[in-house]
């Protein structure tokens, strides 16, 4: 009986990861190139917007590259598995930098904005359902994961997630991310395009990501180099 | 009317618009010239060192100096099918103690020409930074020296031809990427190189080999002596970093260093760097000198700490640095505040102190000790 309890528990665990996977691919393509918008907004109001170009192949290569504001401007990060770089154009030359590190300041974190996969990171270890959702508890893969567990509640009309509760090793909440604004960015891709999020290290404080275009698109793995990290405006073109 | 009152507050206190969560679809449209750059203005309040040699030397009567450093920096380029023109240019007006004078560099301007996936071409003026230290690069052996108080400050390039072949793998060894320079100097020509007729021919191969970036360069020069690096750097941890350079001339002297970056729980990154020169100056050298070149000991240790949003401050942070001579124990020590505002203005202010022995190398500088604030608008 313990045998077959053990074997159903591990099939629908599988069927979750599945389903992590099925949640991945509707957030984003294998292969793409997307624009999006963060802003981050203060307790008084006052806010500041960053406008991000990003390119993602597989499960562990992203570049990214600020386009606004000017201060942050020609600034590009490179993540390639456990790798994660930072090209700063006065500097001249990437250095390597850690996940948790902020490059914007405000809610996000690097890891926020160069997000891989889900299912690269996680794994499922429990889930369960309802009418209209599901609700997955992740557990990191390794310890350079920013967030050591996540609780993710997906919609299960469109496969995409609705919240995600983000906590330490320590169980500590460190941010949750709510996911709206459900809308058609190109065949096959209808995500969310708004993600809000909110922690409570920064009381008061929000931020807001608007995804503006994704498009399907196959790139070489000599995209996701040291030597392209100061070209990444290139591939815009 | 209770529900009503309650909505608008909820309203209120999210100050989020309509706005915030539209596209503007114009905002990611290319253009074939782009361009970017900043405005910088320094201004430094010093106080003078009557114990100094050179102030003695100099016959100064003041106790304080004044000194403003400006500087236009616009930086392009230019698409055109496979080919980019690519610059940074560089004015300049500086005044020191009520001297001015005004400088205008070409810091880059080169093209570059992209042959297929894996091979391209640079031709012209061009930085290339070679290495992984943060205050010092002793492999940068076709780089202008760098001011470790200044680390992120852009700077000049030379003249060269560079050909990169770049190339992706699966498994332990996910890149490699080979740069061969061709860099003639004249008495005209990269002259702060080498000043007469000469030619250098470099090659650096890069790997990124068991998620650790690692170079090997050789360097040679029909009129001087050869020269070979080696440089690191790696993750141990998600957090913690550490890197390495080492240059030797052959039957020349070599240079070497250490350093890592680590990143508290508390979100402090502490960076510290040690570096040698078998050239360098010893204690009892640099001693009698009235003034030595910034820098030119023979080792040094550099510690920076550094805390991103001190007092939940957004878009600020707070600094410490001591750079310490290890021959003759003198230190610069800084200690800062940075903020940028949402206006693309960036401010960095600091407080810097010479300390040591008379006839040590900070010890025996004009300065004593300066105010120092830089505010840099960006375009």
């Amino acid at each position: 009986m313990k045998i077959l309890l053990a074997l159903v528990t591990s099939a629908s665990l599988l069927s979750a990861n599945t389903l992590l996977e099925k949640v991945d691919r509707n957030l984003q393509p294998v292969s793409s190139e997307s624009y999006k918008k963060l802003v981050n907004i203060e307790p008084d109001g006052s806010k500041k917007e960053f406008l991000l170009y990003q390119v993602k192949k597989d499960k562990d290569k992203m570049v990214s590259l600020f386009l606004e504001p000017e201060s942050e401007k020609g600034r590009a990060t490179l993540r390639l598995g456990d790798n994660m770089w930072l090209y700063i154009p006065n500097v001249g030359k990437p250095i390597r930098i850690a996940s948790m590190q902020s490059v914007v300041g405000g809610v996000f974190n690097n890891s926020d904005i160069m997000r891989l996969d889900f299912s690269a990171e996680y794994t499922v270890t429990s889930q369960k359902e309802s009418s209209s959702e599901y609700s997955l508890t992740l557990k990191a893969k390794n310890d350079t994961v920013a967030y050591d567990k996540l609780i993710m509640t997906v919609d299960k009309k469109s496969i995409t997630p609705k919240k995600v509760v983000c906590y330490s090793s320590t169980n500590m909440l460190i941010k949750t991310l709510r996911y709206k604004d459900v809308k058609k960015f190109a065949t096959g891709i209808v995500r969310p395009a708004v993600v809000e999020t909110v922690s409570p290290f920064y009381k008061g404080y929000k931020s807001i990501m608007v995804y503006g275009k994704i498009t399907p698109k196959n790139f070489a793995n000599e995209v996701f180099t040291l030597d392209n990290i100061s070209k990444v405006g290139t591939l815009r073109r | 009317m209770r529900r009503a009152l309650l909505l608008l507050m909820c309203l209120c206190s999210t100050y989020v618009s309509a706005d915030d969560y539209s596209f503007d679809m114009e905002s990611i449209e290319t253009k074939s010239f782009e361009y970017s750059g900043y405005l910088r203005s320094e201004y430094k309040y010093q106080n003078l060192n009557p114990d100094s040699p050179l102030y003695t030397l100099l016959n100064k009567s003041d106790n304080t100096q004044h000194t403003s450093l400006n500087e236009a920096l616009f930086r392009f380029t230019h698409y055109k099918d496979d080919f980019k023109l690519i610059g940074a240019l560089s004015a300049r007006y500086n005044n020191i103690d009520g001297v001015g004078e005004d400088i205008f560099t070409i810091y880059q301007l080169y093209t570059n020409h992209k042959l297929s996936l894996n091979h391209s071409i640079d031709v012209g003026k061009k930085t290339l930074k070679w290495g992984t230290g943060y205050f010092f690069n002793p492999a940068a052996l076709l780089d202008r020296p760098k001011d470790p108080t200044q680390p992120e400050n852009a700077y000049e390039g030379y003249v060269m031809a560079n050909y990169t072949y770049n190339k992706s793998f699966e498994g332990d060894l996910k890149n490699l990427k080979l740069d061969l320079i061709y860099m003639p100097t004249t008495s005209k020509i990269n002259d702060d190189f080498f000043n007469e007729r000469s030619s250098t021919l470099a090659m650096k191969l890069y790997l990124l080999y068991l998620d650790t970036d690692m170079e090997f360069i050789y360097l040679y020069n029909d009129r001087t002596k050869d020269k070979l690096g080696f440089t690191f750097s790696k993750n141990l941890l998600p957090h913690f970093e550490v890197h390495g350079e080492y240059a030797k001339e052959l039957d020349g002297y070599h240079s070497y260093l250490l350093g890592l970056k680590y990143v508290t729980e508390t979100d402090v990154t502490i960076t510290s760097e040690y570096y040698y020169n078998s050239e360098g100056l010893t204690e009892e050298q640099i001693s009698p000198a009235v003034k030595i070149d910034p820098f030119s000991a023979k080792s040094y240790f550099v510690n920076k700490f550094s805390k991103k949003e001190p007092f939940d401050i957004v878009y600020s942070s707070i600094y410490f640095r001591d750079m310490l001579n290890l021959e003759d124990h003198s230190h610069l020590d800084t200690v800062g505040f940075t903020y940028t505002f949402k206006n693309n203005l960036a401010i960095d202010f600091s407080y810097n102190l010479n300390t040591g022995k008379n006839e040590s190398e900070f010890g025996k500088k004009m300065v004593s000790d300066f105010a120092w604030l830089k505010a840099t608008w960006y375009y």
